[in-house]
């Protein structure tokens, strides 16, 4: 049995090392090639059973035993674009529990990073000046506030969690309506987009980048968004309309908008968005060392499990694309 | 014929009351020299006196505070030994106050400031977390210092993110539900001992000054943050810097200073791992108009001779 890992894209990380040797010691049976480079991928893939990360169509295609990929993250939406793997049998798991807890954090550090306006207290504090009556009523409200939330998968549940300890009203839509639990009022079906984003203060986008979700969030749909609402994406880019998104937030229609994710990522220099009222971070949200750690134990418990033919953790829905 | 003044810039609210109570004279004094005239045959005031205008007020019988801390009332000795009834506007602002605490909190744990600035420098690369991680909530220990009601609404807030929850307050209740536990101030060193987040909201007293000093600060777990809320001068300003530098502590932040403004050539200002506010927590639209209602409840009260809401304790000072 042959495994093939790679670095993550971007970030590495010092605590892989420790990781792969770990791997190394904990399954001496397995063969474990751990490479950078595509071109090294190309070689190594030949006869490898599995693959741990962000596989190209190219190493896909060369691969001729392949069983299992497995994906760090969470977002697999770049590895179902691949449409023999989607077409092909090899199983696709991803790693989605480790990083609930710091994306929800991420979420709510954004909502009230902009409702204190955060980003304005930092420059005064670079500028050692001392803003006192300039923020006088000028922050938003959460009391009793609505948070619409798109997409209640195991990252929107743990943002209503959070919403729901500030005292928001929090409702959902979802692909899979489900009954109401004690920190959500409601879950619709996505049929009743619209009328979330109607009554939503706070509108969360943390649904999969799917299909069915590229630019779901346009122009028509901010048209329903209530007046002076702030909007938060923590999943891709590509599920919002920024043009649209960007006539919002100049026209006031949108108060604010915490961005993790860009359409283009990097976000162009030349964005307006980074000079709107924004909180913007580089996809990064998930960005704790309890992820990295909590993603590399679910690795090995699916490796455990591959090698003695054990279901694993979780299988992604290469058609559905989550 | 009853009258009551407002200090500040209130004529609106004077012209609600105005519409409300006839019969009663609403006067508004917007600077000392007004105050000390209008005090003077006064029955209530909604705003603070100064010292002059306090003794001369004659027929003076309560004052209703606008914010929460009384802490100034060290300054008028006069009005803790009278009859007259202080309250505050404690209950409105709790609730920004605690949603300012986790702007505060989780601008640390998720490293806003790294992120403005490469916002600001449209550099998207430069916000990467890198070499300074973020720094997860979920079971970690926060310690709160007084579980008032700013205490109370940010334990609410910390047991979402999964943070435990332990407290200690000068008249220890049982603990509210998802606190794991409520202690008196006994054991505040041991609180300290165990915290990863250590949030201040006690109000500035004779017993709290300085209270957190930097021994007390020692004894916080290496790599651990300090917040505080409610007044400077409760944390050791000096012992926290010297700590930050260390490395002991790993940040800080502060809506409150030992001088305010923060005089310009504080090392707070330019730490990386402090983020400052200027005392503004309480800031939000509905905190200030829950603030005036909480007014006008107690002046509807005070006219047909019912309990206050909110009254202050004025030897305990707060």
């Amino acid at each position: 049995m042959k495994l093939l890992m790679t670095m993550p894209a971007e970030g590495i990380w010092p605590e892989n090392s420790a990781f792969y040797a770990d791997l190394k010691t904990s399954f001496p049976e397995v063969d474990i090639k751990v490479v950078d480079t595509v071109e090294d991928q190309m070689k190594e893939i030949k006869d490898a059973n599995a693959y741990f990360g962000w596989i190209t169509r190219d190493v896909f295609l060369a691969a001729d035993r392949l069983q299992w990929i497995h994906c760090p993250g969470v977002g697999i939406d770049r590895l179902v674009e691949i449409p023999e793997l989607v077409e092909s049998d090899v199983v696709l798991t991803n790693s989605p529990g480790p990083h609930v807890n710091v994306m929800a954090d991420h979420v709510m550090g954004m909502v009230v990073a902009l409702a204190h306006r955060f980003g304005e207290a930092w420059d005064d504090q670079r500028a050692r000046r001392w803003g006192g009556s300039n923020y006088t009523a000028r922050f938003a409200e959460l009391t009793g506030r609505t948070m619409g939330i798109l997409a209640l998968g195991q990252i929107g549940m743990a943002v209503a969690v959070r919403a729901h300890a500030f005292n928001m009203d929090v409702y959902g839509v979802d692909l899979h309506p489900k009954p109401p639990t004690p920190v959500v009022k409601e879950v619709w079906g996505l049929e009743r987009l619209d009328e979330l984003m109607s009554i939503s203060d706070w509108f969360v986008v943390a649904v999969p980048y799917t299909a069915e979700t590229d630019k779901m969030i346009d122009a028509g749909r901010f048209a329903h968004l209530k007046e002076g609402a702030h909007v938060i994406v923590i999943s891709r880019g590509g599920i919002v309309d920024e043009d649209a998104m960007i006539e919002g937030l100049r026209s006031g229609r949108i108060a604010g908008a915490g961005l993790d994710v860009a359409d283009v990522e990097p976000l162009p220099v030349d964005s307006p968005l980074w000079d709107l009222n924004t909180i913007i971070s580089p996809h990064s949200s998930a960005s704790s060392p309890e992820m990295y750690e909590g993603r590399q134990q679910l690795f090995k418990e699916n490796l455990r499990r591959f090698l003695v033919n054990e279901p694993f953790v979780r299988v992604c829905d290469k058609r559905a694309g989550f | 014929m009853m009258k009551i003044v407002l200090t500040g810039d209130h004529e609106p609210l004077a012209d609600e009351l105005r519409a409300e109570h006839v019969g009663i004279t609403f006067t508004v004094a917007t600077n000392q020299a007004e105050q000390l005239e209008q005090l003077a045959d006064a029955d209530a005031m909604y705003g603070w006196p100064t010292r002059e205008a306090f003794i001369a007020a004659e027929k003076l019988r309560w004052i209703q505070r606008p914010g929460t801390g009384i802490n100034q009332i060290v300054d008028l000795p006069e009005l803790v030994d009278s009859d007259v009834v202080l309250t505050n506007s404690r209950g409105p602002h709790a609730l920004p106050m605690a949603n300012h605490v986790f702007a505060m909190i989780l601008s640390l744990a998720h490293r806003l400031p790294r992120l403005i600035d490469a916002q600001r420098a449209h550099d998207w690369q430069a916000g990467k977390a890198g070499s300074s991680p973020f720094v997860d909530l979920d079971g970690r220990v926060m310690g709160i210092l007084a579980l008032g009601d700013v205490g109370k609404a940010v334990a609410q807030r910390a047991i979402g993110f999964g943070l435990e929850v332990y407290a200690v307050d000068k008249d220890p209740e049982s603990p509210p539900p998802g606190v794991s536990g409520l202690w008196g101030l006994e054991r505040l060193d041991e609180l300290l001992e165990m915290s990863d987040w250590f949030v201040v909201t006690a109000p500035l007293t004779a017993e709290t000054r300085g209270l957190i000093d930097s021994r007390r600060l020692g004894l916080l777990k290496q790599g651990a943050y300090v917040v505080a809320i409610s007044r400077g001068n409760i944390v050791d300003e000096e012992a926290l810097i010297k700590h930050l530098r260390s490395g002991h502590l790993a940040g800080a932040a502060l809506d409150v200073t030992a001088v305010e403004p923060l005089p310009v050539e504080s090392p707070l200002w330019d730490m990386e791992n402090v983020v400052l506010s200027p005392h503004t927590s309480a800031n939000s639209p509905d905190a200030r108009a829950g603030g005036r209602e909480n007014f006008k409840e107690n002046l509807r009260r005070f006219l047909a001779n019912k309990q206050f809401i909110y009254v202050c304790d004025k030897r305990a000072g707060f």
